[in-house]
């Protein structure tokens, strides 16, 4: 009948859609196991997109033809789940040869699986990694021959850009270098029509994120060389020096220096980027992002972040890659993890517009500036503390200073906050590691 | 994400045997097969009964213990260590007692899950006016049954960028108040700590809507339309029909839904939290999955994360457990 | 308003009745019903069309520029991504109807020892929270081999799916009067093949629901694809994953890609919604 016949078609359609798909996995399955013969094969792991790394294709390039027979293949790895992606791999024997990592204390949970670079009978020289600078290797303990785990392409800053035409047309001449010149600047910029800073979170969703000046926040209230304190919890966060400091940034916002949805704003790089505002607090790594757009009017300026005009500037690691202990092919890693720091390797970097390890190379004007800042007299360059934060303060702090600054809690709460997400962790956590 | 929603099942409620016309494909007689005698209920076809049933339910149930409970057992295992992947150390319970006493804000979590729940039934009223109003064949039913599907083919993902943007100060929202004169109440609704769940629940009920609606148009073909016309004869307005003749009918339906819904309140909606607050401003739209996800991910602890995702299992399995006792049906959830 | 027991004789869903004349007239009580309809139609839409006009909109200036599309396309391999997707959800959703549908029939009709247990375990296993278990499963999966195989990520979906589609399956069968099987299966249904073709009809609405549900769930999903693909593809959730997104700019690619990968789910929920009213009557469609 016809119903029948009808589901007989059907069936049998559905039939054949099922085949085709069962013979297509069969087909496209299982996987590329390297071991041709003859030919080494390695894997890299690329945190996110070639187009954010696109000096990667050129120095695996270089080096392939330096090395006839070794091919690396880069496979990218969606940011958002990078790090469980990796564990997962590492966990499993499954991993790459070559990972790249970004700084950060998550690094730490890794640090069993990746090869330590420093050890005897290593195929980079001790001396190569002596010579980089401390702030961006990524070593066990701060130094390098306490375990060095990878190695960086580049290095970063914490640091603000500004307009050096809006600047030049509201009439300031000199850069702001204590909050009270910070302030001073705002309704000058506000005449001229533009957003003195701007905030927001830079389209990834979420609030914006407040690691950047929290460097800085804490260098205006104490010295580097007593931040151990706060890890170890000598020092509270909670104390009136550090509340005076974020009261002074929440001024900020209070005192109209931004934009009224500083939390959530996702336009925040492209209203910078078209003039509308004056400042932006980031880091390096947004050098080639906005040099198109305000190519020469594009300048650097560290957050003056205190009262007394201290000098000061954060540094960081860039990207950076590790060998893998799971890995077969060690020693043609090592070599090239060698050969990124090499002219070859760097002029590859120099060019995407981040700043490399090595001086020397001809750069944005903006990345020469920075680095002349660091290099100045009087100047201390601080690393990152975010970076040897635990991990559950951190978290905290993120939620936490966001709403400090625009007001939705009291400096005061905030800093409580953090200090009891301290003083909850265990001894065994609270080790002073910042090497300062 | 990979959990299927669940759904209804068309299910009639006939009272009587239904003609031999509407039985299945054609009754094409075949050889007499072995089970004529079923309806004596000899012990042998008990038995064969009960043979072919565990023959047909094996293969589901072994791939579920080996897919599903092989792999819950383990994490349960690790809840009760901490575990990097690598090693783990045996520590008891006090993954969970971290969990409960010092988790930063282990309250205001576990009252966002708490107001998830809560806003389920809302959402399911909508979403049974709307199957009613198709069901009683408006103009444009059949259209509209086919649009209500849309949203729900989204990934979380690309509705959390949609509606991040909507919701933005500068965003679709705020637009379509100014022009309707209602100026005054723009803002930045992400970024306000008390208005950014109430605007994440309002997305997320948007997100299920369209599940929930073909739920219940499925749930009310199974009435007889007879009833409508009988309710109406005696007189009833349209919303006490919908009261007290529609709504005692599909109380299985409304279940249904209900379980549906709550798992994807429980595990998809991780999706719009992390693209459009990230568990913000501060921890007023942190969700106890999206905290299992930082502990896990983010801090690399997979005890914690373990003993969170045992909380979570367990307080759906309660939740669930209340619904299906009030929806009355004890045999089944 | 006495609730009154359906008339004898076949029944007759609203699908049907809306055929008897005047039947259709005293419905359309105005057209309020058909207003609420379109004003839920534009608030389920307007969002999503606003962002997919968006798409074609130059960030900032709002000029007209398929440059996002563009972008999306250059990025990844979009079709042939939505190919792996379509290909694996194919295969889960056929494995889960085949595995979840004889089971659902046995435990409502087939009494055997332990069969209760057997649906509390299923209900139970909709609700484990899948990050939970994924990196235990990952584990199991290297050890056996099936980490980075096709086969092996659709092995993982499936058992997966197969909770809900007996829990799906299970409620429906129990519905249906025993009595109606009885009948059906002394017809033709004394072996395997019988079966399968007695039950697709009487079953179809929960099928069509687990099929259009599943697939969906395979087309969108991301972690357990991140995981246990291979590498050498991909499916569109992991592609579109992989655009890059830090830049509002590129949020638009995103979303244009994301537009066009709901497009197959859609096209199978339409094939299959028809089925949705179906059920015992056949044939006396739309």
């Amino acid at each position: 009948m016809q119903v029948t016949t009808s589901i007989r078609r059907k069936g049998l359609g559905l039939g054949v859609a099922v085949m085709a798909a069962v013979l297509g996995l069969a087909a496209c399955g299982g996987g590329g196991s390297s071991a041709a013969g003859g030919k080494t094969k390695l894997t890299l792991w690329v945190d996110g997109s070639i187009s954010g790394s696109p000096e990667v294709p050129v120095q695996i390039k270089t080096f392939e033809k330096a090395h006839p027979g070794v091919t690396i293949q880069a496979v990218i790895k969606p940011s958002a789940n990078y790090f469980a992606t990796l564990q997962a791999a590492l966990i499993s024997g499954k991993a790459p040869d070559l990972v790249s990592l970004y700084a950060g204390s998550y690094l730490n949970t890794l640090e069993p699986y990746l090869v330590d670079l420093h050890a005897p009978g290593d195929v980079i020289s001790n001396s190569t990694l002596n010579n980089i600078p401390d702030e961006a290797v990524w070593t066990k303990s701060g130094k390098v021959s306490s375990g060095t785990y990878a190695i960086p392409e580049s290095e970063q800053f914490y640091n603000g850009y500004y307009n050096k035409a809006l600047f030049a047309r509201a009439g300031i001449t000199s850069l702001p270098q204590t909050w009270s010149q910070l302030y001073a600047t705002c309704p000058k910029l506000k005449a001229i029509g533009v957003t003195p800073i701007v905030y927001g979170n830079d389209g990834n969703g979420g609030e914006f994120w407040s690691l950047a000046e929290w460097s800085y926040l804490l260098a205006g209230a104490t010295p580097a060389s007593a931040w151990n304190g706060f890890l170890t919890g000598k020092l509270s966060y909670d104390s009136p020096a550090m509340i005076a400091q974020i009261t002074n940034w929440a001024k900020l916002y209070t005192d109209g220096c931004t934009n009224a949805n500083a939390l959530t704003d996702a336009n925040n790089q492209p209203e910078f980027e078209h003039g509308k505002a004056a400042m932006i607090i980031e880091g390096s790594w947004d050098t080639p992002v906005f040099q198109p757009y305000l190519k020469d009017n594009l300048g650097v300026f560290e957050p003056p972040y205190s009262t007394s005009g201290k000098h000061m500037i954060v540094e960081l690691a860039g990207q950076g890659f590790g060998v893998t202990k799971s890995s077969p092919n060690k020693a043609i890693a090592e070599q090239f993890l060698a050969s990124i720091l090499t002219k070859s390797g760097q002029t590859a970097l120099v060019k995407t517009g981040q700043i490399p390890i090595y001086t020397g190379y001809p750069m944005p004007p903006a990345n020469q500036q920075l680095l002349q800042t660091a290099g100045g007299a009087g100047e201390q360059v601080y690393p990152m503390f975010d970076n040897y934060m635990q991990q559950s303060v951190t978290t905290v702090a993120l939620k936490v200073l966001d709403q400090a600054f625009v007001g939705q809690i009291t400096p005061t709460a905030a800093l409580q906050q953090i200090e009891a997400a301290l003083q909850d962790l265990p001894a065994s956590q609270k080790s002073a590691i910042y090497p300062i | 994400m990979t959990q299927p929603f669940s759904g209804s099942s068309g299910a009639a409620t006939f009272t009587d045997v239904a003609a031999p016309e509407d039985r299945g494909p054609a009754a094409e007689v075949q050889r007499v097969p072995r089970r004529v005698g079923a309806r004596s209920g000899s012990s042998a076809t008990f038995r064969r009964r009960a043979q072919t049933g565990i023959l047909f339910a094996l293969p589901a149930t072994v791939l579920v213990a080996g897919i599903m409970l092989l792999p819950l057992f383990q994490a349960a295992y690790y809840s009760f260590t901490t575990w990097n992947g690598l090693t783990s150390t045996y520590v008891g319970f006090s993954s969970y007692t971290q969990l409960f006493f010092h988790t930063v804000s282990i309250g205001q979590i576990v009252e966002n899950n708490a107001w998830v729940v809560l806003s389920i039934p809302v959402g399911l009223a909508l979403a049974l006016v709307a199957a009613f109003l198709t069901a009683t064949r408006a103009v444009g039913w059949k259209l509209f049954r086919k649009l209500v599907f849309f949203p729900v083919a989204l990934s979380w993902v690309v509705i959390g960028i949609v509606f991040g943007a909507f919701l933005a100060q500068d965003g679709g929202l705020n637009a379509v108040m100014r022009g309707s004169g209602l100026a005054r109440l723009t803002q930045d609704w992400l970024g306000s700590p008390a208005l950014a769940m109430p605007a994440l629940l309002v997305t997320f009920g948007w997100a299920m809507f369209g599940i929930n609606t073909i739920i219940f148009i499925s749930g009310l073909a199974t009435i007889p339309p007879d009833l409508f016309d009988a309710a109406r004869v005696d007189g009833a307005g349209t919303f006490r029909v919908l009261l007290h003749v529609v709504l005692p009918l599909m109380r299985r339906f409304v279940g249904l839904a209900f379980v549906v819904t709550l798992i994807s309140g429980f595990t998809g909606i991780f999706g719009l939290i992390y693209v459009m607050t990230s568990g913000g401003p501060g921890f007023s739209t942190t969700t106890l999955e999206f905290q299992v996800y930082q502990e896990a991910f983010s801090l690399g602890n997979f005890g914690t994360a373990a003993a969170l995702g045992m909380v979570l299992f367990a307080m759906m399995v309660v939740v669930t457990g209340v619904v299906g006792v009030i929806s009355g049906r004890s045999s089944s959830i | 308003m006495a609730v009154q027991a359906a008339s004898s004789g076949p029944p007759t869903p609203a699908v049907v009745a809306s055929r008897r004349p005047g039947t259709a007239r005293a419905r359309l009580r105005g057209l309020g019903p058909s207003v609420v309809l379109l004003v839920i139609s534009i608030v389920l839409l307007y969002p999503v069309i606003d962002a997919a006009v968006g798409t074609f909109l130059t960030q900032g200036t709002g000029r007209p520029t398929l440059g996002y599309w563009r972008q999306a396309f250059a990025a990844i391999p979009v079709f042939k991504d939505m190919g792996v997707s379509a290909l694996l959800a194919i295969v889960v959703v056929a494995f889960v109807l085949l595995v979840a549908t004889p089971c659902g029939y046995a435990l409502a009709k087939l009494r055997f020892r332990g069969s209760g247990v057997v649906f509390l375990v299923a209900v139970a296993c909709m609700m484990i929270p899948i990050e939970s278990i994924l990196i235990p499963e990952y584990i199991n999966f290297v050890r056996l081999g099936l980490v980075g195989t096709l086969w092996g990520t659709a092995l993982v979906y499936i058992g997966m799916g197969i909770p809900f589609g007996v829990f799906l399956t299970t409620n429906y069968f129990r519905n249906i009067p025993d009595s109606l099987i009885e009948a059906a299966l002394v017809d033709g249904a004394g072996n395997v093949a019988g079966f399968w073709r007695v039950m697709l009809p009487l079953a179809r609405p929960a099928l069509a629901i687990v099929a259009v549900m599943q697939f969906l769930g395979v087309w969108n999903d991301l972690l357990t694809a991140l995981l246990f693909m291979p590498q050498s593809v991909q499916t569109i959730g992991v592609g579109l994953a992989g655009l890059p997104g830090t830049h509002v700019a590129n949020t638009n690619a995103l979303v244009a890609g994301s537009v066009l990968s709901a497009v197959p789910p859609v096209l199978v929920y339409l094939v299959f919604q028809r089925y949705l009213i179906s059920g015992l009557t056949l044939g006396a469609e739309k």
